[in-house]
């Protein structure tokens, strides 16, 4: 039987975004189970491209800007004290506010990202906070199976640059589902065995101690067989 | 001379009349242009720049959360808080971005506190306004305005029954037209992740559809 291609490669080649856009087109235009999938799938991105967009109410810029100067005004205020308003003059009063709004901003000023990330924002910054933003950031880098080669490596090695345990790690992603989503994607990615790859032998067997230990998925069965023939066992 | 309900000195209601020249075309300024002048304090840049952006932030919040008025809230908040750091935002990368991952994470958020997974009211063609315009169009004779409703129903319905994390992708993909690695960044995920979520979503899709008898789409 002739091998398929993968939907996930059908998604990209229809996006655009397909490796070798050339082998999937030669692919499916001798194979017909593929090329319906493509057709389907096609057909559906073209009624979701066709959903209405929904009209703004008009004067939507007008709030965002008033709710804007509002929030501003009251944020000064709160920074001014109440005594600095009735006597001194505009340059006292100016610098009396700048000093309780520099007094009131934390010392270290977090980042966009961090502020409307979406685990609950806290005044410091938590371990597991850590530990997430090390793992967005090396996913924002977008290196080939980056994330598995971090884990991997954390897990590995016991010492990492934030001063957090292994197990205190491992038990930081177990309990916000990371490792499970992770492995998940992970199993239906192309990248996979790449990434797996570029692990060295004792890397992937922490890794796969890792996996087999907090993994709920069936995957992990399909993670034996493909990490065996990936790394060479 | 054109007449614009804003602000002055922060009060509403005062109303402004602007000439082209006066404004000096914002609308053709780049959106990090009306970032820097927004911060020297231009309401009317800020002004611009919701104008610019308001329909695809209120578009990709509907679709994740269903409900246009949390929509509309939720993108408010979206605007609001660009403008609360206004002065710590770096021109590293394109506003969009930037403006998207801020509504992504709020969408997320509200539906995590609000524990639906989507549900509500939703913007349709039998909304009252939406069907008087889809009728406007001669194209739209009653039957294929009914299949077209129809169609709407069941791929709004799908799209809600997907994951939060399934339904952003897709949707910023189908709706807002960025590409992979764009997503990535707003979501913070690998491409290669929102290359395999775009595709379940798109199956599962697929599968509801089926389920509903939608083989002909």
């Amino acid at each position: 039987m002739a091998k398929h291609v993968s939907i996930e490669t059908i998604s990209a080649y229809i996006d655009g975004e397909a490796k070798d856009p050339r082998a999937v087109a030669l692919h499916l235009q001798g194979c017909a189970e593929c090329a319906r999938l493509q057709v389907e799938l096609s057909k559906l991105s073209t009624h979701l491209n066709a959903l209405p967009e929904p009209e703004v109410r008009r004067d939507f810029a007008r709030d965002v800007t008033a709710i804007v100067a509002d929030d501003r005004a009251q944020r000064m205020r709160r920074w001014m004290p109440a005594t600095a308003q009735i006597a001194l003059a505009a340059a006292l009063i100016l610098a009396v506010g700048l000093m309780f709004a520099l007094r009131d901003e934390p010392s270290e000023v977090p980042s966009i990202v961090a502020e409307n990330r979406v685990a609950e924002e806290t005044p410091g910054v938590s371990m597991e906070d850590h530990i997430l933003n090390q793992l967005s950031q090396a996913a924002l880098e977008d290196t080939s199976g980056t994330e598995v080669v971090l884990v991997a490596g954390l897990a590995g090695s016991g010492a990492n640059s934030s001063g957090v345990s292994t197990d205190d790690m491992v038990a930081v992603l177990a309990s916000t589902g990371m490792l499970n989503e992770l492995a998940d994607e992970w199993s239906a990615s192309e990248d996979y065995d790449t990434a797996l790859a570029s692990l060295n032998q004792a890397e992937s067997q922490k890794f796969h101690q890792l996996f087999a230990t907090y993994s709920r998925n069936a995957v992990l069965g399909d993670y034996d067989y493909e990490m065996g023939g990936a790394i060479g066992w | 001379m054109e007449e614009i309900g804003v602000l002055v000195d922060g009060k509403r209601g005062e109303p402004l009349r602007r000439s082209a020249g006066a404004l000096g075309g914002l609308e053709e300024r780049s959106d990090w242009e009306l970032i820097a002048l927004a911060r020297e304090g231009n309401p009317l840049a800020f002004t611009e720049l919701v104008r610019r952006y308001e329909r695809p932030v209120v578009h990709f919040c509907q679709r994740m959360v269903r409900s246009r008025e949390d929509a509309e809230d939720i993108a408010q908040e979206s605007f609001v808080r660009v403008h609360r750091y206004i002065d710590r935002l770096k021109p590293s990368a394109k506003f969009s971005t930037l403006l998207f991952g801020i509504a992504r994470n709020l969408t997320l958020n509200f539906i995590r506190d609000s524990g639906r997974r989507g549900r509500g009211r939703t913007y349709s063609l039998t909304e009252e306004g939406n069907q008087e315009r889809a009728l406007e169009d001669e194209s739209m004779r009653p039957d294929r305005f009914a299949r077209l409703q129809e169609i709407e129903e069941r791929i709004d319905d799908g799209l809600a029954l997907l994951s939060p994390k399934h339904r952003e992708v897709l949707v910023l993909r189908e709706l807002q037209g960025l590409d992979y690695a764009t997503i990535a960044k707003v979501v913070r995920c690998r491409k290669g992740t929102v290359k395999s979520r775009i595709a379940r979503a798109r199956e599962q899709l697929r599968r509801h559809m089926e389920d509903l008898g939608g083989q002909n789409l």
